[in-house]
């Protein structure tokens, strides 16, 4: 039977190989001596609902996300305050020079017309944020 | 205090002191006029009742100090808002 092995593999991959035999079948190799492996045992971890149990995605909540609802707060109020800055400078720019006064005839509008794009930005930034993460999270209810 | 606040933290403070060199800047500017020339074709202001006039006032890299703290504040929200997890509160 061992003669049936091929020399040039191990006989432990070959059809007719018995296990409990542990003497070398073709003479050539001794079976591999596998060295001993030290397992460190894991705790077991405890899961919210939130998460992966058992290879199973359960839907993520971001209901209660404070982050979640400060962000699109700030998107909000950035956008209104972009929109609002703009509207007051080009009021402020057109009537503003008859008022008397040098700082809502040039200081304001300038300085609303210099940061309301920033505040624009920032609040579209805010919202594709929050619309991002929102999609990120989302997951189809369990039947 | 985690990272996260001490992020935010920096970038409102960021906001705040861009917003007050802004207002430092209009308040130099206010208080340096020019007198008014009969030449200039500006407008013409009162200032400790005398008449003078004023260029036209440019905010300068101020205005870019208080908006980028705008985006990292915005930045630092919606990164809390990506490592919030209901386990960890």
């Amino acid at each position: 039977m061992t003669s049936d092995f091929d020399p040039r593999f191990d006989p432990a991959f070959q059809r007719g190989f018995d296990r409990s035999d542990n003497t070398p079948t073709t003479g050539e190799l001794p079976a591999p001596q596998r060295p001993a492996v030290e397992r460190e045992v894991i705790e077991p971890v405890e899961f919210s609902s939130a998460e992966i149990r058992f290879g199973v995605v359960e839907r993520i909540d971001t209901r209660g996300n404070p982050w979640l609802r400060c962000l699109w707060v700030i998107a909000a109020a950035f956008i209104v305050v972009g929109v609002a800055g703009q509207w007051i400078a080009q009021n402020l720019f057109s009537t503003g020079a008859s008022s008397g006064s040098v700082i809502s005839s040039y200081v304001i509008p300038s300085v609303l017309q210099s940061l309301s794009p920033w505040f624009l930005v920032g609040g579209l930034i805010a919202v594709i944020a929050a619309v991002t993460i929102n999609a990120v999270r989302w997951r189809p209810p369990r039947p | 205090m985690k990272p996260i606040r001490v992020l935010l933290a920096v970038t409102v403070a960021g906001f705040v002191a861009g917003f007050s060199a802004v207002v430092i800047s209009a308040a130099s500017y206010v208080s340096d006029p020019f007198p008014v020339s009969s030449s200039a074709g500006r407008s013409v202001f009162t200032y400790n009742g005398l008449l003078v006039s004023y260029p036209y006032y440019e905010v300068g890299p101020e205005a870019t100090m208080v908006g980028a703290s705008i985006i990292l504040i915005v930045g630092a929200v919606a990164l809390g808002a990506c490592l919030w997890s209901r386990r960890a509160h």
